[in-house]
């Protein structure tokens, strides 16, 4: 096409340019050149030809041309061995330069070209750069081993670089040090990281303030696999982690968390008292920080929430959401509203959520509607709270049944509604009363499937307490066709099917004409192959005998013991195996890090073994 | 590790990229686009998107995105926090507002940027006033330059946020106390949410390496000194320090020491919950009258001394999508309907303190076909008032010692903002 051809001509202008390149004077212009090449690269376009001309502008003292060239190599490199083993000279030279930003600067240069080939000239100036007088030059030597190790790694184990860097750990750079700790984990990650004894944590916890911002992360992630000898040793670790919770860095912040909850080694009371501390600081940064950060942030909430209930119940509030906050962070709000929400702020929290139910966000709304019933559910004395949770989760129950009504104005509210209110009935049977009367009248307005599935199956539960109940049923059945051109018909249909059958076994004589009017519809319907299975086998059931049909259909599984926990409370990734995983991606996405880190990027996990009675003791107290 | 870094423009078009490993290609950068700039994702799903195995976690600093790529489990709030420090870092060099043509034309000097803070995937210092030393826009001729050794061991070092040897002619200390006030009220006036995010910015010119010593009034300082206990104190909830501050001496007595950065930083955050003076209060009443009117009469009254005075106040009062007219009634400022915002906004340059003000408003509806009803947001308000804190925190003293014992000038501002200052209707 005529654009990749003018792109072309472009490209050849440039070497035209390059060619003039040592002859040219101002330094400016000579970067300008050089910078169009970057550009071009940027752009994703092929300048590898150049390869050559650049390689002569590699000569000058102009370090920004010089860093500029470097990176074109290190882009190019691996297109062009033979080419690249021109520049290794001048490289090599770089690398032995009397100013430590050029010797770092070659040193990083001649590592990214990733060419195996040229691992042998590699190799001088890297050994040197190790023993190098300044950290500058150190602290790239020791990432260039890490380049070294995925290159070549032969000529890696050849030298003992490992034990080298164990000993650099003790350079008195702090940048240098961040860096072997970085490297050697990731070497040794299939034996699930670096060594760690007494000596190296001490070390390492006792220069801990020399670190920069980021360095102070990655030590910190090294501690959950250390074992302190004893308790006290213990405690002065903790004690000494205990300022960076002030830190304006959110990442050492739960970095220090995940510490504590390490040193605590499972110990429930003392897990809570670390939760105690940890919540002033972690709601502060909540509260300040960039959207971004704190997704992250209320992930992890989230998740300390369900590890130690009731710790952050009282700090409800700050989950109230912001009319223009990112709704991704109001998802997260919702859903934390209902774990905090306990006895007594549960109609709070419940009159702030019905807020929620009304914004013009439909998914903000319908999870709304469900943080309520979850609530509900927790509340009700089968759960946890005993007798005043009976009457706060039947408050609760009577909202829901108000948004029922409003399926007129709102469909997606009144089918939420109808769904959440299904699963309080399937976890608290008892409150189908406060239910029943509204099911027939919600029945005709409600049209959303799952909705709607939602109130037939309510009503076959509600059989025994409303009269009406099988004439509700009666009238879809007997516009059977009308329903099979509603919208998501097969859930409809094999929830009517359903129903219809439970109601049978506990009122025979009314519903015997319409379940087996409805059974005949089902078995001819062709619209789906499962609902015609389901039919024939229920018609199969009743002919082989009533009274065993009646065991299987209306038998109650096993009842459902969380103590009134949901699915999304306590399941999605069990809490224990995320913990593991506290201040990584894991906890963000919500599940273990083998589901969506590939094999190769994994670090064995080693759990630090806590014997019975250790850890610490209930009774001490950190300073 | 980070694998690679992008920025991306608002259309989705790579404007600079940057791998530290081979095990994604620059094609992750067009997922990235189709599945998060193309779907409008941004905003309202995670900042965290699973492309394929391959985590994006992603910001933006006006209509550019900054994406980080990485195959393994990582800690994101770091990465996080490295984005947001690569941001600042563009800030420093291009300027507050910088965008994509700025960016196109210093280049060279990101990608000098990107490498040296970042070195295969691994985070390294990102201390701007250490990076400025030694990548300088390109003006400076390296010959010219001073000992390179002495440049060198400040890009590392113990003290990484502040070099040796700086002078200034005048030594002077600006700290601007910065506090933003949230509100959260319900439509019957009780109190949802109450507190003050303060923060303290701090721009120093010092000679040498000054060691300073900060004090706010805070409670728990002074009822230890058992000076007067009618001296006002306020109760911080919490607070963060920047990474000068030594954090075990404030744990062991609470007093702030610091060797600061050279220039402007944040010093602190703080969380106040208790005793906050709100500087406004909002009575607001709408009513809704049949399909075809809304009736808005709303009061404000500026509850901070007479001495002071707000700015930029502006006061949004939400109104329904099918509004036709309206007529407004102010005491004082100007109020008008603006369409693209769907409400009412009334702007009042100047509120003087004490004052009280008055709004009242017919607003027309057009007929709709179907009446949908109205989902009534917050009311919602802004406004700065200068000298003022919400929290009553102030600041007790500032110290500042040297070697060469200079005496270094302080001034000192307050400014109380309202952000998230929202009313139900």
């Amino acid at each position: 096409s005529y654009f990749a051809e003018s792109r072309k001509g472009e490209v050849n202008e440039l070497r035209q340019l390059l060619k003039n390149f040592t002859i040219e004077k101002s330094q400016k212009r000579k970067r300008d050149v050089i910078k169009k090449v970057i550009m071009y690269m940027t752009l994703g376009i092929d300048v590898s030809r150049l390869f050559g001309e650049m390689m002569l502008a590699i000569e000058t003292r102009d370090l920004v041309i010089k860093k500029m060239v470097y990176l074109f190599i290190g882009g190019y490199a691996s297109h062009h061995p033979d080419l690249a083993q021109m520049c290794i000279n001048s490289l090599q030279k770089d690398a032995r330069s009397e100013d430590p930003t050029v010797r770092g600067l070659a040193l990083r240069a001649l590592l990214s070209l990733r060419v195996p080939q040229l691992v042998e000239y590699v190799a001088d100036p890297l050994r040197q750069s190790l023993t190098d007088g300044h950290g500058y030059v150190r602290k790239t030597g020791v990432m260039g081993l890490l380049k070294l190790y995925h290159l070549d790694r032969a000529a890696f184990e050849s030298e003992n670089y490992v034990d080298v860097l164990y000993d650099m750990l003790r350079d008195s750079d702090p940048q240098v040090v961040s860096n072997c700790v970085v490297v050697l984990e990731e070497i040794m990650a299939d034996e699930g990281g670096m060594a760690l004894n007494r000596p190296i944590v001490l070390h390492l916890l006792n220069r801990l303030h020399e670190f920069p911002e980021f360095g102070i992360v990655v030590i910190l992630g090294l501690l959950p696999r250390y074992k302190p000898e004893n308790e006290e040793e213990s405690f002065q670790i903790m004690n000494l982690l205990d300022p960076i919770l002030r830190s304006s860095s959110p990442a050492a912040m739960l970095g220090t968390v995940r510490v504590f909850l390490h040193l605590t080694g499972g110990n429930q009371d003392m897990q809570r008292r670390v939760m105690e501390r940890v919540k002033a600081p972690l709601l502060t940064h909540v509260a300040s920080a960039p959207p971004e950060c704190a997704h992250t942030l209320l992930s992890h909430l989230e998740l300390m929430g369900r590890l130690c209930p009731s710790v952050f119940d009282d700090e409800y509030r700050q989950m109230y959401v912001r009319y223009n906050e990112p709704t991704h962070i109001k998802y997260l709000k919702v859903n934390l509203l209902a774990l905090l929400a306990n006895i007594e702020t549960a109609p709070d929290v419940c009159s702030e959520l019905a807020e929620y139910v009304t914004d013009v966000d439909v998914r903000l709304s319908r999870l709304a509607v469900r943080a309520m019933a979850r609530i509900a559910c927790r509340l009700h004395p089968q759960g946890t709270a005993g007798e005043h949770g009976a009457a706060v989760s039947e408050g609760i129950v009577v909202r829901l049944v108000e948004f029922l009504e409003t399926a007129h104005l709102t469909q997606h509210v009144a089918a939420e509604g109808a769904c959440s209110l299904a699963d309080v009935v399937r976890v608290h049977p008892a409150l189908r009363g406060h239910v029943a009367p509204y099911l027939p009248r919600a029945l005709k307005h409600v049209s959303d499937p799952h909705g709607k599935a939602a109130i037939i199956w309510m009503l076959g539960e509600s059989a025994d307490i409303l009269t009406e109940a099988p004439y509700a049923l009666e009238k879809l059945i007997d516009s059977y066709d009308a329903v099979g051109r509603m919208r998501g018909q097969s859930v409809i249909k094999a929830a009517l099917l359903t129903a219809t059958m439970k109601i049978f076994f506990k009122r025979p004589p009314e519903t015997r004409d319409m379940l087996g009017r409805l059974l005949s519809h089902a078995v001819e319907d062709v619209s789906s192959q499962d609902l015609h299975d389901r039919a024939l086998a229920y018609y199969r059931l009743l002919r082989s005998g009533p009274d065993q049909a009646q065991v299987i259909v209306t038998g109650r599984g096993p009842s459902v013991d969380k103590g009134g926990f949901l699915e999304e409370d306590t399941g999605k990734g069990s809490i224990r195996d995320l913990m593991r995983e506290f201040n990584t991606l894991a906890v963000v996405y919500g599940k273990t890090s083998e589901t969506f880190v590939n094999e190769e990027y994994r670090t064995k996990a080693i759990d630090v073994q806590w014997e019975e009675g250790e850890g610490m003791a209930p009774a001490a107290t950190p300073a | 590790m980070i694998s690679m870094i992008i920025i991306l423009n608002q259309k989705g078009d790579i404007m600079i990229s940057r791998q530290y490993r081979d095990d994604v290609s620059r094609a992750a950068a067009d997922s990235f686009r189709l599945q998060v700039i193309a779907a409008k994702e941004a905003g309202s799903q995670p900042p965290v998107k699973l492309i394929d195995n391959c985590s994006f976690l992603y910001t933006r600093h006006r209509k550019l995105y900054f994406v980080a790529l990485t195959r393994s489990n990582v800690n994101p709030a770091l990465v996080f926090e490295y984005l947001f420090q690569k941001i600042r870092i563009l800030k420093a060099y291009l300027g507050d507002d910088f965008e994509e043509s700025s960016m196109r034309n210093s280049m060279t000097l990101i990608y000098e940027l990107m490498d040296e803070t970042m070195d295969f995937g691994y985070p390294q210092n990102c201390a701007i006033d250490v990076l400025r030393l030694y990548i300088n826009l390109g003006n400076v001729k390296p010959q010219d330059e001073p000992e390179p050794s002495l440049l060198t061991s400040q890009i590392t070092g113990a003290i990484d946020w502040r070099r040796e040897g700086i002078r200034h002619k005048k030594n002077e200390v600006y700290i601007d106390v910065l506090e933003s006030v949230n509100l959260l009220l319900s439509s019957t006036g009780n109190t949802l949410r109450n507190e003050v995010m303060g923060q303290v910015m701090m721009n120093t010119k010092l000679s040498g390496m000054p060691e300073c010593k900060f004090g706010l009034n805070d409670k728990l300082v002074i009822d230890r000194e058992k000076g007067d206990p009618k001296r006002p104190s306020v109760e911080i909830d919490d607070c963060t320090f920047h990474r000068c501050v030594r954090l075990g001496k404030f744990d062991a007595d609470r007093t702030i020491t610091f060797i600061p950065p050279d220039g402007e930083f944040e010093l602190m955050r703080y969380r106040v919950t208790d005793n906050i003076n709100q500087p406004f209060r909002i009575i607001p009443v709408v009513q809704e009258e049949g399909h075809s009117k809304v009736a808005i009469n709303l009061k404000v009254i500026a509850s901070f001394s007479e001495k002071l005075y707000a700015t930029h106040v502006v006061i949004k009062i939400p109104v329904p999508k099918n509004t036709a007219r309206s007529k407004i009634k102010v005491s004082f400022g100007r109020a008008k309907y603006e369409p693209e915002q769907q409400s009412v906004v009334w702007r009042v340059k100047r509120f003087p303190g004490k004052a009280e003000c008055m709004l009242s408003a017919d607003v027309e509806l057009m007929q709709t076909v179907r009446a949908k009803p109205w989902s009534r947001p917050p009311l919602n308000v802004e406004f700065q008032v200068p000298m003022f804190t919400a929290s009553g925190v102030h600041v007790r003293f500032l110290r500042v010692y040297d070697k060469s014992g200079y005496n270094a000038s302080r001034w000192v501002r307050y400014i109380t903002k309202g952000r998230g200052y929202q009313v139900r209707i």
